[in-house]
């Protein structure tokens, strides 16, 4: 991918640009939240991470909350006193493992079943299958999870539940997961990843390249594969943390949504809070990550190329 | 894998066989036909429930009759494992998400077309801001701020799908957005505002109802599938509604050791009620989409 | 070689199926070419006439179910002749009455697979084509000089990245593209309907094919740009040697450029012969549809002033029967006593000369022409 040196500087304008958006958005995720714990009806939650004095108007304390979250101060949990941060970081490092493999897992079947419905090839192959992940995405992810281990428990001899804190490496619950958390994904990407190939398959400069005798799928990857994929997996990133709330808890998963499920259940204020904010980092994040690939993948975003 | 066409417009002997499109709009017709009907059964349930119009009482408990397999006499689903019939607390578990859900559609169409058509209309300024909030709204996942909603408030389910409707509203704003602007650039609007017509017929009838209702309609039809999942999933994990009371989330839940164990009806019932609700609800929206995408370029 | 046939069209025949009425569309129903080595013909008629259906066919590049159903395609290479539509009546079985056919079966996939194993080696190579909208020609992810040398490595013996590159500026020179280095770096976007033209010319050149299809090249474009273009395009062409297939619905680029034109109604040829001739204003006999799109021309420079002369009505609906004359219905001398036998009879080729032919009842004598008339 060559980029030509006079285009350097718009490409870094308008990562500037989205740069300093991510950083207004997380400004506003960190408004928004603050918001709602200082609307609490129970001075349970009011007490914050800031132990502010009652006098104190809400303004400063935002600033000293803020302060705080910044210096990777989330406060304290109430069922064991420690920082919520030693319990967050662990636990999102499994989910961080979860959802990288179902996404992985998902997208390599959902690209193959894109090609042969824009292709309209294999169609006795892909069809079904497409069905059978339509049907298995509509039935909710917690009894999804609990047929599975049924299955997995009766005919395959695995019990796919992780057994306590630690993970060695439980190649069946791992799978599971992927099951489950994946079908969704995979249907909603193999859909719109086959309406975006159709639609560039059509393009003039798709056949202008056949024309010449150059193969289809090196010009139609880029406009048909690439973004349609960095953008599908930007958008569906905070649907999957959400679903993995409830396959963790299933699975018993040392993950982020099973102690979020936890803290809730014991009113932990400080612990979801603290999940909160950073899930919503982490897919502001991603969105800054997907722009910045997608402007450098595509010239006209940045107006590189005069 | 041989296409057959074949010439039907003019008179004479029409060979047998459909045409390639005949079937898709058949598809189409069908899966509108079923989300009515599922929509309909399940106002159905509901009515049934606010007047009691039940076959058995959903909490009352028969002990000798500790899950029943289906089609037990006089319990056409089943038991449970109090020996409540499980037919009627499917009907009553609709009670649990109905109302709330319509809540939240309301909520979220509300909001999602005065964003979209502001930010579609002027651009600009409020185009931005449109798209700050909804890219704020979407970065925190949904569920998460549930359930950090739940640990704040420990609000009812009313007000659960009032976070919902709240937070449901990016997709159709953007949509809406977009559609906007592209009508805007369109020569019909100009010519439609130089012979005098007002703005706001411009926008409310022209725009809004004739070109963008078919967005309305598969955004409702969306949003009530994904309020009917949240529902059922925080009743599932335990923060909705509470048992007794029947939830098709929390009947799962309370299925779910059964289920294991190997009687497996009363937690997989209300699950294929589920599938079968959403299944519905996303195939009329998807066919209404591919309807409208037909009607724009044919 | 110079002269004989290059690239040879036999009653080709193409429907569309349009799903909304349920009905075939024609395109093309009956179409008889032949490209002679190193002449430039010109495909002259209004949208829907089915030119760009036929020049693209011979690329393989039509779209739409069901496409083309019959015909023959035999394009001429060094190395002998290819039968480009080799295969088609196996995958397609046609229902039919003489008027219009009742229903098509065509096997998409195997034809698909079939056209692969046709055009090994000719798309880009022995045919190549460029198309009406330049900028949407090129892939905008890609630097336009990227392009050509990918046609370079491709269908030339120049494998090495650095040779291809060197290459790719001798042509963007050659088509006046300065500077080339510049302009090597360019994305399709950034630059205007002129230089993506002149571009397209030397990406599609650059592989030296030995026909090229121009389908409507200067359409487009600015009036000012015009004749840049199409000098170009004829300078090159003298250099180079190549056949030129040319696509246009403007009679005054088809006689700066074609030796010999034929004219497209409504999915059929009605007239084809040497440009010169036909398109000028004399007394050879003209087709009723030729004389009239000379007649609707602005005349730039004329004696005395003559008003231009619309041909009236519409252009008949592709959909349905297809019976009689396909232009009866506007031409002025379809009345009368000859209404009946121009609206049923569809008229056999007359021939005006050695190498002019229209299909007219007006002219036919007693003598019936083959329609393959050319002489090779």
């Amino acid at each position: 991918m060559r980029i030509k040196r006079s285009a350097i500087r718009p490409i870094a304008r308008t990562l500037a640009k989205e740069l300093a958006f991510t950083f207004a958005l997380l400004v506003g995720i960190s408004v928004v939240v603050y918001a709602m714990l200082v609307t609490a009806p129970n001075s349970h939650s009011a007490d914050l991470a800031t132990a502010r004095p009652a006098e104190q108007t809400a303004t400063p304390a935002y600033f000293h909350w803020l302060a705080g979250l910044v210096q990777g101060d989330l406060g304290n949990t109430s069922r064991s006193g420690g920082l919520v941060a030693d319990e967050l970081i662990p636990a999102a490092g499994h989910t961080l493992f979860l959802i990288a493999c179902a996404m992985s897992a998902s997208l390599l079947v959902a690209v193959p079943l894109a090609v042969c419905a824009a292709t309209k090839r294999f169609n006795g192959l892909s069809r079904p299958l497409l069905i059978t992940l339509y049907l298995s995405s509509a039935l909710p992810s917690f009894w999804l999870a609990y047929a599975a281990i049924f299955v997995s428990t009766h005919y395959l001899d695995y019990f796919p539940v992780v057994d306590g804190t630690n993970i060695d490496w439980p190649i069946t619950a791992l799978a599971t997961a992927i099951l489950v958390l994946g079908s969704g994904l995979a249907t909603t990407a193999a859909r719109e990843l086959s309406s975006e190939l159709t639609r560039v398959l059509s393009q003039e400069y798709v056949t202008a390249a056949v024309a010449k005798g150059a193969c289809l799928w090196r010009h139609a990857y880029v406009e048909g594969l690439l973004l349609p994929i960095l953008e599908i997996a930007a958008t569906r990133l905070s649907h999957v943390i959400g679903a993995c709330v409830i396959v963790e808890q299933v699975l018993n998963w040392p993950g982020l949504g099973r102690l979020v499920w936890q803290a809730a259940q014991e009113r932990d204020t400080h612990l979801v809070m603290g999940a909160v904010l950073a899930c919503a980092l982490f897919v502001a994040l991603a969105h800054l990550l997907h722009r910045t690939l997608h402007v450098l993948m595509n010239p006209r975003a940045s107006h590189m190329g005069y | 894998m041989r296409t057959r066409y074949v010439e039907r417009n003019l008179d004479g002997a029409q060979s047998a066989g459909q045409s390639f499109s005949q079937t898709r709009r058949w598809w189409d017709t069908a899966g509108i036909a079923f989300g009515v009907l599922v929509f309909f059964v399940l106002t159905l349930a509901f009515t049934a429930s606010q007047f009691g119009w039940l076959p058995y009482d959903p909490d009352q408990a028969d002990l000798d009759l500790i899950l029943a397999p289906l089609g037990s006499p006089g319990h056409i689903l089943g038991t449970d494992f109090f020996g409540r019939d499980l037919a009627t607390r499917l009907i009553v578990g609709v009670n649990a998400y109905f109302l709330p859900a319509l809540g939240a559609v309301a909520v979220s169409l509300t909001i999602g077309a005065t964003l979209g058509l502001a930010a579609g209309f002027r651009g600009g300024p409020v185009g931005l801001a449109t798209h700050y909030t909804c890219t704020l709204v979407e970065a925190i996942p949904r569920l998460l701020l549930v359930l950090f909603a739940v640990t704040v408030y420990q609000p009812d389910i009313y007000h659960i799908m009032l976070i919902i409707g709240l937070t449901g509203f990016p997709g159709l704003a953007t949509r809406l957005r977009l559609r906007i602007r592209h009508l805007r650039e369109q020569s019909f609007f100009e010519s439609a505002l130089a012979s005098g017509v007002s703005l706001q017929t411009i926008l409310f009838k022209h725009l809004l109802w004739h070109h963008c209702r078919p967005l309305f309609l598969i955004h409702a039809s969306q949003a009530m599938g994904e309020a009917i999942l949240f529902e059922t999933s925080l009743s599932y994990l335990g923060f909705g509604v509470q048992e007794p009371t029947p939830s098709w989330g929390n009947m799962v839940q309370t299925g779910s050791d059964y289920l294991l164990q190997g009687n497996f009806w009363p937690s997989t019932l209300p699950a294929a009620a589920i599938a079968i609700t959403l299944i519905a609800f996303y195939l009329f929206a998807d066919a209404f989409e591919r309807r409208a995408q037909d009607r724009q370029n044919p | 070689m110079k002269g004989s046939p290059h690239l040879e069209i036999e009653n080709l025949q193409a429907y569309f199926y349009a799903s909304a009425d349920r009905t075939f569309v024609r395109a093309v129903t009956g179409v008889d070419l032949c490209v002679m080595r190193g002449e430039t013909l010109a495909l002259i008629g209004e949208s829907g006439s089915g030119k760009s259906v036929t020049a693209l066919s011979a690329l393989g590049l039509l779209k739409g179910d069901p496409g083309i159903v019959a015909g023959r395609i035999c394009l001429h290479t060094d190395e002998g002749p290819r039968e480009l539509l080799a295969g088609l009546d196996r995958c397609v079985t046609i229902e039919r009455t003489p008027e219009r056919p009742l229903s098509i079966s065509k096997n998409g996939p195997a034809w698909d697979r079939q056209q692969k194993r046709n055009f090994v080696g000719v798309r880009g190579k022995e045919i190549a084509a460029i198309f009406q909208n330049p900028r949407t020609a090129f892939n905008p992810y890609l630097m336009v000089g990227e392009q050509i040398v990918e046609n370079i490595r491709l269908h030339t013996p120049t494998k090495l990245y650095q040779e291809a590159y060197d290459q790719a500026l001798y042509w963007l020179e050659r088509v006046g593209l300065e500077p080339a280095a510049e302009r090597f770096d360019n994305f399709p976007y950034g630059l205007s309907g002129g230089m993506c033209q002149r571009a397209m010319l030397a990406m599609t050149l650059a592989a030296e094919p030995a026909l090229l299809i121009a389908d409507e090249p200067t359409t487009g474009l600015d009036a000012t740009l015009r004749t840049a273009i199409l000098e170009l395009l004829a300078e090159l062409q003298r250099n180079l040697g190549f056949t030129l297939l040319m696509i246009s619905h403007d009679l005054h680029v088809v006689r700066r450029l074609a030796q010999r034109v034929a004219v497209f109604y409504n999915g059929v040829i009605v007239e084809r012969g040497p440009s010169l001739a036909m398109l000028s204003a004399n007394d050879i006999p003209k087709h009723p549809y030729t004389q009239a799109l000379l007649d609707a021309q602005p005349v730039r420079v004329s004696p005395k002033p003559r008003r231009l002369i619309a041909l009236q009505g519409d252009v008949p609906s592709p959909i349905g029967e297809a019976a009689g004359c396909r232009f009866a219905p506007r031409c002025t001398h379809a009345k009368g006593i000859n209404a009946k036998r121009c609206e049923h009879e569809s008229p056999p080729f007359f021939q005006v000369s050695s190498d002019h032919q229209l299909a007219c009842w007006l002219y036919t004598d007693s003598k019936e022409v083959s329609v393959r008339g050319v002489d090779a």
